[in-house]
């Protein structure tokens, strides 16, 4: 317990840390968010008014220990492109980022699981060159143009699936059920689209690690003493060969909740990743901290689950510390 | 021999991800674009707020023109019309304006719109707590115009001295006092949830999803035809074109290079019109060569901008001129125009009069100074890298030397808005949005310069008289006159390369009616007249 609690403790000066160097290097970045208030017909006194309003005239250390103040109480302020608090910004769309994450994430490590223990069991034969081939594929392909592939073929070709949006607006809230399923239509190509990029690369982890495994002496005797394959992979194999995979989600976590800009830029979902983008347009400085406040508590949140997975999947790891 | 696997397992998954596909395929039927009464449209971005006195993007406009009205409103010509003001007197000396109010108006909670309503507005976007970029409107020379309800249902509205432009200003919509009255005009909620006087009523917004009006059916005009308008943010163009296509918006701005395959498309009209728009190469005027017209007419010689319109625009634009709009009223009349139509021989010659000579490498030099050239634009628009590439092209031509420089918006902006003099660029890309009203004094007059929006230090006396006085003068065909005579001026000077107006093409899905006369205000003027079927 004691391990747990000091770690967390440790990571509360490094968020404070990468929080300080964020908000500078944000503010090196030419332009401020005043810019959205560009006018032909503006003074430019006018301007300066609202750069004073925005509290962008003072010095950098001082806006910083004022967004500081507040964020302790657990104030993120207001963005200054919408006027929202930077709280409810990002909670009307986190629902949405995560259910499209979550969803490719479980999709993304079932099919990387089947597919890396088929090629490490066909190791060189023509399963394994067959998905060695297309998680190159996978990988080589931009998911943009995965993307608009799938709405050419399936949306706007068969007209099987919408192109975009999260679900159908004409539905209201008295029918919650077609909203359910019309979220789960509008769901399927993004996802497909999004996890078609990170089997590829997991699944070259995967493929390599349970390869290592299968050659590992244990497994070797597991087979001599007749144990059947499927639970030599299940019950001897798999756990260990995950273990690479389990440390690279583990830094992926706040990628999962920032967003996938791209995917949701194509099929216009309404997550977080387009929140952030714009907000980088926009220089707007509230709502790009509020996302960096996030992600750098999951960072530290996903290492500490992956570190925790780790020790459940290798208990030699728990004896050594 | 390696361990066997479930041989079945892969076969398996991919049937079951087509079948489930197909499955969802029957139950995905396009209710929302068949909708009767339903129309969908496109918002090529997320709206920031719907508060109209705070809006700075053009999708927040599009939704705010809905639910908002104001005193007065712009229609197909242009012109102002009454909207909420029952009728306006300006005084002989145009410093009172009297407006007015329609009695039997109600916000769309039920309560009654007055004049208090007006004058919380007005004074509301002169409040300098209010961060709006409308405030300058209603500040002249420093002094802001004083509004006043005489009763109920009258507005007067005191300027210090006369200014024309007034009239569209005072067109803004209108926000209700009873809701926002003591509270934080920047961060209310109301902004996220509107209620105005419109003909369409806020019902819901989903962030990232969806804004969805309805009819408001105790509007004080023409009751509107449609039940609701589902606006949806698609960012990208391609994401635009398909759902245009597939019926799931009515109406999608196509790029000219699409125009063939949008005309094979047998559910969609499509309509073409100008717009209130130029774009632009502007010249550094404190740069040591561009300085000398002989110069700026060189380049302007050098430079087919038929030929740009004709590659870039696909055809669908005009050469421009001058700075203002031929659609606007204060047009110049044709003579009045000069053109430097492409005449590349003409560069040379008047190269030379400047006392330019080439040197070895083929470049004009004047005093060991060679015509290199930097071209700035920010990054985005499709047109821009093609433009750039053509002018460097043809000043290449008759030898001077033009480097590109694409910029992040923001860095680019730095750049131009610097405030300093001198501006370090020497010619940069960008399109002016104009308003109706012709008075562009921010960006001609010289005072405006080197803070201000004349970011290439334009100074001509008679321009600074003519648009001073265009700003006093209320006679509508007077000011129609001042303005002609300002813009032919400026044509004339060229402290723009002026390139070409570009034309709108709207792809409309057949089932909407009631469209206005195509024209640069748009097809929804009169959105309460648009019916779906």
């Amino acid at each position: 317990m004691g391990y747990w609690v000091r770690r967390i403790l440790y990571s509360i000066p490094l968020i404070i840390g990468m929080l300080f160097v964020s908000f500078v290097l944000m503010r090196l970045a030419p332009g401020d968010p005043s810019n959205m208030f560009l006018d032909p017909r503006m003074n430019a006194s006018d301007l300066l008014q609202i750069r004073k309003n925005l509290a962008l005239d003072q010095p950098i250390p001082i806006q910083f220990l004022a967004w500081s103040k507040r964020a302790i109480r657990g104030d993120l302020g207001f963005s200054t492109a919408t006027g929202q608090p930077v709280i409810q910004a990002i909670s009307e769309r986190l629902p949405a980022t995560l259910l499209l994450s979550l969803t490719a994430l479980t999709l993304t490590l079932v099919i990387t699981f089947l597919l890396g223990i088929i090629s490490a069991a066909k190791a060189t034969q023509w399963p394994d060159m067959v998905i060695t081939l297309l998680t190159f594929l996978g990988m080589s392909i931009p998911t943009f143009w995965i993307g608009l592939m799938l709405i050419l073929v399936f949306s706007v070709t068969l007209n099987w699936l919408p192109a975009s949006g999260f679900y159908d607006p004409t539905l209201d809230a008295s029918q919650p059920l077609a909203i359910v399923g019309s979220t789960i239509q509008h769901l399927i190509l993004p996802v497909i689209a999004f996890t078609i990029g990170s089997i590829a690369g997991l699944t070259r982890y995967y493929r390599f690690g349970m390869i290592n495994v299968l050659q590992q002496p244990y497994i070797l005797a597991a087979r001599a003493r007749g144990i059947s394959p499927w639970r030599l992979l299940s019950r001897h194999a798999f756990k260990n060969a995950a273990l690479p995979i389990i440390t690279l989600l583990g830094m992926e976590l706040p990628g999962l909740v920032s967003g996938a800009y791209i995917v949701e830029y194509i099929f216009a979902w309404p997550g977080l990743g387009q929140l952030g983008i714009n907000a980088a347009f926009s220089r707007d400085y509230p709502v790009l901290m509020g996302t960096l406040f996030m992600s750098s508590v999951l960072i530290l949140v996903g290492n500490l689950l992956s570190d925790m997975m780790i020790r459940w999947a290798d208990p030699r790891i728990k004896r050594n510390s | 021999m390696m361990p066997q696997y479930p041989k079945k397992t892969l076969p398996i998954i991919c049937t079951l991800a087509i079948a489930l596909a197909a499955n969802f395929g029957t139950g995905c039927a396009r209710k929302a674009s068949t909708a009767h009464g339903t129309m969908n449209l496109r918002l090529s971005g997320e709206p920031n707020l719907l508060n109209p006195i705070l809006t700075t993007d053009a999708y927040s406009a599009q939704v705010v023109g809905t639910i908002f009205s104001g005193m007065l409103k712009v229609n197909e010509k242009l012109e102002l019309e009454p909207d909420l003001a029952e009728s306006y007197k300006i005084s002989s000396d145009g410093k009172t304006y009297i407006f007015k109010l329609k009695h039997n108006v109600t916000w769309h909670d039920g309560v009654p719109f007055t004049a208090n309503d007006v004058v919380f507005t007005f004074n509301t976007i002169i409040d300098p707590k209010t961060n709006t970029v409308r405030r300058s409107n209603y500040v002249i020379k420093g002094k802001p115009i004083r509004f006043t309800a005489v009763d109920s249902y009258t507005v007067k509205a005191e300027l210090p001295e006369p200014f024309a432009p007034f009239l569209l200003s005072a067109a803004a919509e209108i926000i209700p006092k009873h809701l926002l009255d003591h509270s934080d005009i920047n961060t209310a909620s109301f902004n996220r949830k509107p209620i105005g006087t419109g003909p369409f009523k806020f019902k819901s917004w989903k962030a990232g999803q969806h804004i969805i009006v309805v009819k408001n059916p105790s509007y004080y005009g023409k009751p509107p035809q449609l039940d609701r308008i589902i606006f949806k943010p698609i960012s990208d163009y391609n994401a635009g074109k398909i759902a245009i296509i597939k019926g799931d918006i009515d109406e999608f701005d196509v790029n000219p290079q699409d125009l063939d395959e949008m005309k094979k498309i047998r559910h969609l009209s499509l309509y073409e019109y100008d717009q209130l728009q130029y774009s632009f190469v502007g010249f550094n005027l404190k740069n040591r060569h561009l300085k000398d017209i002989n110069v700026r007419q060189a380049i302007a010689y050098a430079v087919d901008r038929k030929a740009i319109v004709d590659a870039v625009l696909k055809g669908h634009g005009t050469v421009a001129d001058v700075p203002i709009s031929p659609v606007s009223w204060a047009y110049p009349t044709g003579n009045a125009i000069t053109r430097y139509d492409y005449a590349p021989t003409k560069s040379a010659a008047l190269l030379e009069r400047a006392g330019y000579k080439k040197n070895t490498r083929g470049i004009y030099e004047k005093e060991g100074s060679e015509l290199a050239f930097t071209i700035i634009y920010g990054q985005g628009g499709k047109a821009s890298p093609k433009n750039a590439e053509i002018i460097q092209s043809a000043l290449g031509k008759i030898g001077i030397k033009l480097t590109i420089v694409p910029m992040e918006w923001q860095s680019f902006l730095r750049i131009v808005n610097s405030g300093k003099d001198p501006k370090t660029f020497d010619l940069c890309m960008l399109s002016w949005s104009l308003s109706p009203d012709p008075d562009d004094y921010s960006i001609w007059h010289s005072s405006e310069y080197p803070k201000g929006f004349n970011f290439i230090g334009y100074s001509n006396p008679k321009v600074d008289g003519l648009l001073t006085r265009g700003r006093t003068v209320n006679n509508h065909t007077q000011r129609a006159q001042i303005y002609a005579e300002a813009s032919a001026l400026i044509g004339r000077d060229l402290p723009y390369l002026f390139l070409y107006y570009p034309r709108t093409i709207s792809a409309v899905n057949q089932r909407i009616h009631g469209l206005s006369k195509p024209g640069p205000a748009g097809l929804f003027v009169r959105i309460e007249g648009i019916s779906a079927d």
